[in-house]
This record gives C-alpha cells, structure tokens and sequence, in this order.
C-alpha cells in the first residue's frame, strides 16, 4: 500500500539528513536565511497594511499559484519524467496509474506541506508585529490557489514532456479561466476540474517517461576542432547551456523583466503609492525598481547557473577528477562560459529604457555589471563546495540571499556617493568594478582551493590523506 | 619496447620528468604501486591496509564479490576518491603531491560511465583529448569509433544512447591517448559479443601497465598475467594466472575456492 509513495518521501527525507549531517554549520546558516526572508517578507507586508498600498490580492494569489505550479511541474519532471528509478515500480504489478498517482499525490503533499511551514512561520511574525490575522477567507484563497497549482503542475509537466502536447490545452483553458475570475467559488471549482484532468492525465503517464528525440547534430559537427583547456570547457558549457534551452530562457527573463519594471517605473507610483506618500517615493522610487529588476535578472542569470554549473556534475565528477586539468582551470574555464549568460541579461537594459527612458542608464549599467560580478563572486566558492551534490535549492536560495545583501549595500553607497561626492560619481563607478574583477581572480582562487581541499581531505572522516 | 620510446623521448623532449621515469623504469619495472592502503566510508572499511603492485607490459586482474573494493581502488588509483591512508605511486609520482602528472599517465574506464547527455558522443571525446591536450584525436576517434562499431552514432546526443554505446564511448575515452597505464572497471560490461572480443585483443596487444577490475573469469584467463581476489577489502589470494591455472584448473575454480573461504 502506498509503496512509491513512501519509498520517494523516505530517499527524498535521507536526502535532506545526509546534506544536513554532511555540512552543519551552513545548512543552519541556510535555515536562517529562509526564516530571515519570511521575517522581511511579515514587515513589508505590515508596511504595506500600514501604509494602505493599493495592491490587488488577487494578484499576489495568482504568484503564489504560478510559484507552486513551476514547483510541481519541475518535481514531477525530476521524480518520473527523468527518474531511473522509477523503472522498477512501473515494471511491478502495481498499475502504472497508481504508481503516477502515488508520485503526484507524493508531490502535492510535500508542496502543501512547504505551504503550511512557511504560510504559519509567516503568521507568526505577522502576529508578533501587532498585525491582525483575521483574515481566514484570504487564507483560504491563498491555499486554494497553491492546491490548484500543485495538481495543475503535474499535470502540465506530465504532457510538456510528451510528444502529444495538445493534452495540455485543458490545463490552458484551467489557467485562462482562474485568471480571468478569481473568486474563491471558481478556484474551488477549478480544483474539481483540474483534479478529472489529472485522473485522465495519468492514462497517458507513460508518453512521457523518459521521452527523449534522438537527436541528431550531423551538421554541426562537420570536424572535430581541438581546443584550450580553458575554451573547452567553454565550449562544453555554453553548448550545454543551449542545448538546454537555457540562454533563451535567460533572455526572455531580461526581456520580460526589464519590460515589466520599466512599466512599473512609468505607472508604479500611481498603481500602488497612497498619495500622501507619492512626493517622498517619486524620489527613490524608480532607482528602486531598476535594481530590484537587475537583481531579478542576475539571479537567473548569474547565480543559477554559476552555482549549477558545479552542482550538476553529480554524475559526470569521474570526467572532471581523472583528466589532467588543475581546479583553478576547470573553474577559470566555467567562469569564462558565464559570460554568455551575462550577453543574455543586457537586454533587460534595452526594454527598460524603452519604457522608462535614459534618467537611470549610468547607473544601471554600473549596477547590472556589478550585480553580475558579484552574483558570480560570492557563488563560485559555493558551487566548489557543493559540487556534485545536485541542484540544491536551499544552497541556491541562500546564496541568492547573500548576494541581494552586498548589492543592497552597494546600491545604498552609490545613494551617498551621489548625494554627498556626486563629481565622483563615475569615479567611483570604476574603482568599485576594478576592486571586483580584483575579487573575482581571488573568488577563482578560493574556489579552485575549496575543490582540491575536497580531493585531498577525506569526505567522510574529514581527515586530510597521508 | 618501452624502454625504447622512453629513450627516443628522452632525445626529443629534453624533459627532466622522462628521465627520472626512465631511470624508475630501470631499477623497478613496477609502474603503478599502492602501500597500506586505508579507505572507510564512515563506519565501513572499503580498503583495509592493502598492499599493490602493478608491473608494467603486464595485465593485472583484480576480482572479489560485489562491494569487495575493487571499484574503490580504483577510483583512489585515478585520483577520484580520496583515502584515509597510505601512498599511491604512479611512474614514480606521487598521486598526492603530483596529482595531474598522475592524471596525464593513465586513461581510465569507470564502473558507470555517466557522461554529458547534452553533447555528442564526437563532442565528448573532442572535450577529452583537449583537456589532455591530445592533438591527434580526430583520426584517432575515427579509427577507434570504427573498431568499436559506433561511428555511426557519433553524431547523436549522448543522452539517447544506450547502456552498450555509452560504454564503447567511455573505452575510447580512455584509451584513444595511448596511456602507459590503463585502468579499467568492468569493461566488457554491456558490449556484444564482438566488439567484447575486439577489446580484448586490444587488452592484450597492448604496451604498458592494464589494471581491469570484473567478474568475469574468462576475461582474466584470456587477458591477464597476475590476478588479485578481493574479499571485504582485503586481498585474500594473489598470483600469477598461469599459477592459479595449475592449481585449480580454471580461473573460476581458483576464486569459488578462495572466496568461499
């Protein structure tokens, strides 16, 4: 009874134990931060109470819906769309139905669950700064909106996977229909519907497991070109990153990004400004807009992928720790293949400044080049650390985190610089970029040290080898 | 045959690095050696104090049950995994102190060859021989991928191949610099019948040290000069194959008899 079910709760729960065992110290540092984040997240809310910003709740519903869908979609790829393991549970004499159903209803519980932890923790410091939570309708709305999202993200991912995509135009017409009315009735409506949908989806379970093209790329490789160690490995990861769909992705996000914060610095201030705070905010408020939307970009941009780049050679370390190569050129040669992503995210400048105009350009340009440099910077040792040990997402979280501190603090120090210095403005532009490239060849060494300590010292005991 | 290279290298390169192999290859013949050797995991001791010596020109088998070690020592003989205890030479270089002069000696097939699915089986291999700075890899990997009947499938991603593909991509991998020390993990393991024949005629035509870790008792007999049986970390029979063979009839005889005990 419920054998998939609990065998992926239990590998998923032994997971998390062994990371936790494996490096303490930061994964306390890891809990901190995300409690630290749904702290911040209770005072800006309590800001926004306090302050009467007009802000449709209905908006915030359909994020934490779209969050959870993406949430779901992506576990349910890793635990049957991908997974090896489930080989054997389909090969038992459990229908395959069931055994999809098992992994879905594994997904959504865990989901809900994250829901639940965070939703209270939220709650609680919400309650603790004075504010009343009498608010069990918006709760409500709130969690109706995450179950939908979980059952629809299975769903989706489910038939994105499968050579028949128009199986997914039901859950477009779900989502088209919860945009379009919001109320709780319809959201409860939709959960019935977008449950059929599912039961019908898992029928067709097995279109996707495993679906690969068998692609082949004759024309592009016409002749094998020797190159660098370093280029190689540029060319291995950015080859990858394509392959992947990465770089298209990162591109849509600056575009979209840059599109949707030069909107909100045009109309921002009316949208969601009380008017008695419009004077003060008109002052700060559109420098604001274009670092939170540069900090959106670097993330997906710089800090994903320089730390999944290290992450993700779980399988592949043989490759990487049996070939000739010194650590610092395996990391030089990844930080090289960063530069593409950095290409991608310069669009975000464009349809800013199409909607916005030219006011902030010196600024954003320093502050996206600074952001980048220091999402890359601070993630590198990461990735060392953890390299090998799969897409983590607490580690990428938190390491978000760190970086959102030190881009905080620069852009506060480009505010006083501009205030009190402001005829060293550029000046100071183009030492704080020298003083980072500085730290970057010094972020290059750390982490190359961090991957030989790895090799040199015993994983298991911590004891350095003889 | 070695020594001859070695010298005409010595006339070429003016390196100090092949002097001082020559000179080890001169006074020990043994090119890989591995002294007391210690690796836990946790609680669990994988190696207990082992002791190994591989000759060069020399085929060496090393066999023993599931979870035994053989895969480990390996691992800790190419630099993959690191150990609690003792020292490892290869050519007379330490795989602690010169660990990349090490790496560029040997060529190495591991247990499960897992590489990028994203790239080619071509892209792969080109990936490879740049990063040993192989200049001659693209008649090599035409010639290899010929041999071993994958050249047709060169082109496709390495995602979509299968469990035997992968494991011939793997061998060429390994082998397409011409190491002097070649280490091998279960290298028959999902190959036909006759690109397994055809590596095995590669394993014994060729020069220099061959380490292969397996199961396989008729690939010990038809390849190997020594043998090692492992049993819970530990070697508990070793010898030359000849004299396995006269003791026991057959190689499979020597280790049900040697295991069992």
């Amino acid at each position: 009874m419920f054998d998939t079910y609990t065998t992926l709760l239990t590998d998923a729960g032994r997971n998390l134990q062994r990371n936790i065992r494996d490096s303490p110290v930061l994964y306390i540092w890891f809990g901190f931060m995300l409690v630290f984040s749904v702290a911040m997240t209770a005072m800006l809310t309590m800001f926004m109470l306090k302050n009467q910003v007009n802000m449709s709740i209905d908006d915030v519903v359909f994020s934490f819906f779209f969050v959870f869908l993406m949430k779901s979609s992506a576990d349910f790829h890793k635990y049957f769309v991908q997974s090896p393991g489930v080989t054997y549970a389909l090969s038992s004499a459990v229908s395959h139905q069931r055994t999809v159903g098992e992994i879905a209803l594994m997904i959504f519980w865990t989901n809900l669950g994250l829901w639940v932890f965070f939703s209270s923790l939220f709650s609680v410091f919400l309650s603790v700064a004075g504010v009343s939570l009498g608010y069990p309708i918006e709760y409500l709305k709130f969690t109706t909106g995450v179950v939908l999202g979980c059952i629809l993200g299975v769903a989706t991912s489910l038939h994105f996977f499968s050579p028949h995509k128009l199986r997914l135009l039901p859950a477009g017409a779900i989502i088209g229909v919860f945009l379009y009315v919001r109320n709780l009735e319809i959201i409860v409506v939709l959960i019935g519907f977008s449950l059929c949908y599912l039961a019908w989806s898992v029928r067709y379970a097995l279109d996707s497991y495993q679906y690969v093209n068998r692609k082949d790329r004759q024309k592009e490789n016409k002749k094998a070109i020797m190159r660098t160690e370093r280029s190689a490995i540029f060319f291995k990861e950015t080859t990858v990153l394509w392959r992947d769909r990465l770089l298209s992705s990162f591109v849509f996000t600056s575009v979209a990004t840059g599109g949707f914060i030069g909107y909100l610095a045009v109309f921002g201030k009316d949208l969601f400004i009380p008017e008695s705070l419009r004077i003060q905010a008109e002052q700060f408020l559109p420098s604001v807009y274009v670092s939170l939307g540069i900090y959106i970009v670097i993330i997906f941009t710089a800090v994903f992928p320089a730390i999944n780049m290290f992450l993700i050679e779980e399988q592949t370390m043989w490759v990487v720790r049996h070939l000739p190569v010194s650590e610092k050129t395996f990391v030089t040669g990844k930080v090289y293949a960063l530069v593409i992503p950095f290409l991608c995210s310069i669009p975000f400048l464009a349809y800013y400044i199409a909607f916005a105009g030219t006011r902030f350009l010196a600024f954003s340009i320093w502050f996206l080049v600074f952001s980048y440099l220091a999402g890359v910077i601070i993630s590198l040792p990461f990735g060392a650390k953890y390299i090998g040990k799969k897409s983590d997402v607490l580690v990428l979280y938190s390491v978000s985190l760190l970086v959102f501190g030190v881009v905080s603090v620069a852009a506060g120090l480009d505010a006083i610089v501009g205030r009190f210095f402001s005829a060293y403005h550029v000046l100071f532009y183009v030492v704080t970029i020298i003083f980072e490239i500085v730290l970057l060849l010094a972020s290059i060494e750390i982490a190359a040290h961090v991957m030989a300590m790895k090799q040199k010292y015993s994983w298991f005991t911590g004891k350095p080898k003889l | 045959m070695i020594l001859k290279e070695q010298s005409s290298r010595l006339c070429h390169q003016k390196n100090y690095e092949y002097v001082r192999v020559y000179i080890i290859n001169i006074v020990a013949p043994i090119m890989i050696i591995a002294k007391n050797v210690v690796k836990q995991y946790g609680k669990l001791v994988a190696l207990n104090n082992v002791t190994f010596s591989f000759e060069n020109e020399q085929v060496t088998a090393i066999m023993g049950e599931n979870g035994a070690g053989k895969s480990t020592l390996l691992k800790i003989l190419v630099g993959i995994l690191p150990f609690n205890q003792g020292e490892i030479s290869v050519d007379g270089f330490s795989i602690v102190k010169d660990s990349i002069k090490v790496r560029e000696r040997i060529g190495y097939l591991p247990e499960t060859p897992t590489m990028y699915d994203r790239l080619t089986g071509r892209e792969f291999l080109v990936y490879i021989a740049s990063l040993r700075k192989f200049t001659e890899a693209e008649p090599r990997i035409r010639e290899l991928s010929t041999l071993l009947g994958v050249d047709r499938f060169l082109d496709y991603e390495l995602g979509t191949y299968s469990k035997g593909m992968k494991q011939k991509i793997s061998i060429i991998s390994a082998i397409m610099h011409s190491p002097a020390n070649l280490l091998l993990d279960e290298p028959v393991w999902g190959l036909d019948p006759l690109t397994a024949r055809a590596l095995q005629k590669f394993i014994v035509d060729r020069k220099g040290t061959t380490i292969l870790a397996t199961h396989s008792p008729q690939l010990v007999e038809q390849t190997a000069h020594q043998v090692y049986i492992m049993k819970r970390g530990q070697v508990v029979a070793s010898g030359s194959v000849d004299m396995f063979m006269q003791k026991y009839g057959s190689i499979e005889e020597a280790y049900f008899q040697t295991e069992g005990t």
